[in-house]
């Protein structure tokens, strides 16, 4: 297990001059307190400097290294450069691990990084390791593929949601990483080794084949075999190696797009609102013509009581009318049949004879019949009462005040709309006005272009495993072939062959069985983890996914989808927590402020469980992250030592131990 | 069980399952070969390929001798 002992800083960042802090033996947590800016992150990136010679950004980027000496001393002795001294114990030997970062010689004020040069080394028990050695040493004792699991960033902990998404590359990276610090490679790297050891006594089994006359045509075969197998195997191996970059670019600029997001953002409601503005005026332009048509009548509101009373009394006229007219048709067919009966002397219907009394009841009958010309101006009338009604009825309608209000108020709202989406139109060509929108769709563009070639080489790649398949199928048939012979040097061969053959798919197995072990435990571990420090009662534990992505599941057993920042802290801690108790590699955990996004009660609970999560842990937090006095009484004894940074200037802090 | 135990233990038991005549030394030096090697590719390679080559010759020098 490595534990670090010391770290001794010289010029390195705010922390002028030499400057040391101690960690004493035994499990446990130490805590360094500083305010913002006084150089917490620095220290974590001391102890990433001594291993890698790196230092970064939060946002991961390097940091060139010519920038991290110290300014003042600089400035008041002309002394540059910087150095970090890291004791630690590993296996139950002492290391002492020097960087160095100093001027070149002949260089009196380095400007850039080419003015200086790095040196490092490693003592184990005293002695100092020649460079392979010490670089097989550190590469032992903290590989840098798995260093984010020890050095964090709490800032940087919901990078680990990605491990959710299927297609996320930044996701692919770090169940890389996650593999890695669990010793899946031992196995990958033991898979592949493996096979080009068999490749390679196959080769040698071509060879012993061809010297022998029986099975020298064979041995041609096979070797032919190879050879093809080889070339497609290159090519596979090169698409591959295309897709890895271009996946790799993709990273990089789903990076970049993520920041643009924004933008694109801007930009998609800029376009939306440049339509509804021109929509919204479409419309105010209909309206507006309707509001006009219905003012030219609306005079005639002022009238429409009127209107109305007219209106009915015509109607009223009407109706009689049209009884009288009635009546006087049936009279009319009445009086022809009394006319005739009159002329006949008797009755049209029964024939018998009138009497004169009769005669001069159906002769006033007669008379009282309206004449034709008569019955002819009554119609008239009443067709000119409907056209009078009917042209009211309409005069009625257009003066209808109410639809006309119903437009005005349509119209009042289309212009306020309007009105918003100009003045929001307008914030937003003022927010990107010096945007280079070129650059924006050339980056999406290209995006989308990746994403297509990918496409493209994975079914390469596809097509290519087939042929391979196919190749192999037909190398196996000759080895069996060639198999019947006894040879005693095509058996030695063979033997190598098959023993190869069998350590590579022993090692195969064991990647799949491995790997589903592990997520087996690190679900149960992070669970574990999880219950402890949540403050949500009903969420019952973590469940993984293959990428070791960790989903929350309620109590009902359903899955939680969305969870908050803070939730998804808690879980990317659970995570860490886990995969620390299942990992070969055992080191000290380095947290910068991992409780921003947490609550007091959280933060209670993750404190408690720290020193369950690895032997040694070291936080790196302000006083109102993490207030001293909780953290004493909730680590108790676990509590190893308190240091605080204090400022001295802007560019000069010291590190104090707490007393 | 720690870590790299799990690691042996996930593949002995596939050893002692399906390839049993595969020898159990063999396999673990073969492990513990990649595991302190993980960073160093070429000389695991290196280092595997002598493993084998140590193997099969004790095995042709013990077949020898039997004959």
């Amino acid at each position: 297990m490595f534990v670090i002992r010391s770290i001794t800083l010289t010029d390195f960042g705010p922390f002028k001059g030499e400057q040391r802090i101690e960690f004493p033996a035994g499990s446990g947590v130490s805590i360094i307190y500083g305010e913002n800016m006084r150089g917490k992150k620095t220290l974590l990136n001391a102890i990433r400097y001594a291993l890698f010679g790196k230092v970064i950004t939060r946002g991961d980027r390097p940091i060139a290294l010519h920038q991290i000496g110290n300014w003042e001393t600089a400035k008041e002795s002309g002394k540059y450069g910087f150095k970090v001294v890291l004791s630690f114990e590993h296996e139950n030997a002492e290391y002492e691990l020097t960087r160095e970062h100093r001027p070149r010689a002949g260089v009196v004020t380095p400007q850039t990084g080419v003015d200086y040069q790095q040196e490092w080394f490693l003592k184990k028990d005293g002695d100092v390791l020649g460079p392979d050695q010490r670089d097989t040493e550190i590469a032992r004792i903290m590989p840098e593929a798995v260093s984010r699991f020890f050095l964090f960033d709490g800032e940087l902990l919901q990078q680990y949601e990605e491990l959710l998404r299927d297609e996320s590359d930044m996701g692919r990276r770090i169940k890389e990483s996650i593999e890695r610090i669990l010793g899946v490679p031992v196995l990958t790297n033991g898979r592949t080794d493996l096979g080009e050891l068999f490749k390679d006594a196959q080769k040698r089994e071509s060879k012993a084949a061809q010297k022998n006359q029986k099975t020298q045509s064979l041995g041609n075969q096979h070797g032919a075999l190879l050879k093809q197998r080889d070339g497609l195997q290159e090519r596979t191996d090169r698409l591959t190696k295309d897709l890895e970059v271009l996946r790799a670019g993709k990273t990089s600029k789903e990076e970049l797009l993520r920041k643009m997001e924004k933008t694109r953002a801007l930009l998609d409601e800029r376009a939306r609102l440049q339509d509804e503005i021109t929509q919204t005026g479409v419309v105010i332009k209909a309206k507006e013509e309707r509001r006009r048509d219905l003012l030219t009548v609306a005079w005639k509101g002022l009238l429409s009581n009127r209107i109305r009373l007219t209106r009915e009394a015509l109607e009223r006229d009407l109706q009689k009318n049209r009884e009288i007219y009635e009546r006087a048709l049936v009279s009319a067919d009445i009086a022809e049949k009394l006319k005739k009966a009159l002329a006949d002397g008797e009755c049209s219907t029964c024939g018998q004879g009138l009497s004169e009394k009769a005669k001069e009841r159906i002769d006033a009958l007669v008379k009282e019949t309206l004449p034709k010309q008569e019955r002819a101006k009554l119609e008239g009338t009443i067709q000119q009462t409907e056209v009078r009604i009917a042209a009211l009825k309409q005069s009625e309608a257009a003066g209808n005040a109410e639809v006309l209000e119903e437009v005005q108020n349509a119209l009042d709202d289309l212009k306020i709309k309007k009105a918003t989406a100009e003045g929001r139109l307008a914030e937003i060509r003022e927010q990107t006005k010096d945007l280079d929108e070129a650059e924006v769709r050339k980056l999406y563009m290209e995006y989308d272009k990746m994403v297509t070639e990918i496409t493209i080489l994975q079914e390469g790649i596809k097509k290519q495993e087939e042929s391979l398949k196919e190749v192999n199928e037909n190398i196996g048939k000759v080895e069996a072939e060639m198999a019947k012979y006894g040879d005693a040097d095509l058996a030695t061969e063979r033997a190598r062959k098959e023993l190869c053959d069998k350590l590579r798919s022993l090692f195969a197995e064991g990647v799949g069985a491995y790997r589903d072990r592990l997520r087996g435990k690190v679900e149960k571990d992070a669970t574990a983890l999880f219950v402890q420090l949540t403050s949500e009662p009903e969420y019952k534990g973590l469940k993984i996914n293959e990428s070791y992505g960790l989903t929350i599941v309620h109590q009902d057993g359903t899955d939680i989808p969305v969870r908050s920042a803070g939730a998804e802290h808690i879980v990317a801690l659970s995570l860490m927590g886990a995969l620390q108790r299942n990992a070969p590699l055992r080191g000290p955990i380095v947290m910068d402020s991992p409780f921003g996004r947490l609550d007091e009660t959280h933060t209670t609970k993750v404190v408690q469980s720290l020193p369950s999560m690895a032997d040694q842990v070291m936080l790196l937090v302000y006083e109102s992250e993490l207030d001293p006095k909780q953290a004493r009484n909730e680590l108790k004894g676990k509590l190893r030592k308190e240091y605080r940074i204090e400022r001295v200037s802007a560019r000069h802090s010291d590190l104090k131990p707490v007393a | 069980m720690k870590g790299d135990e799990e690691l042996l233990d996930t593949v002995e038991q596939i050893r002692k399952a399906k390839f049993p005549d595969v020898p159990a030394d063999l396999v673990q030096k073969l492990l513990l070969i990649e595991a302190n090697y993980t960073e160093n590719r070429v000389e695991a390679y290196r280092r595997i390929e002598k493993a084998i080559d140590a193997y099969l010759e004790k095995q042709a020098a013990a077949k020898e001798a039997g004959d």
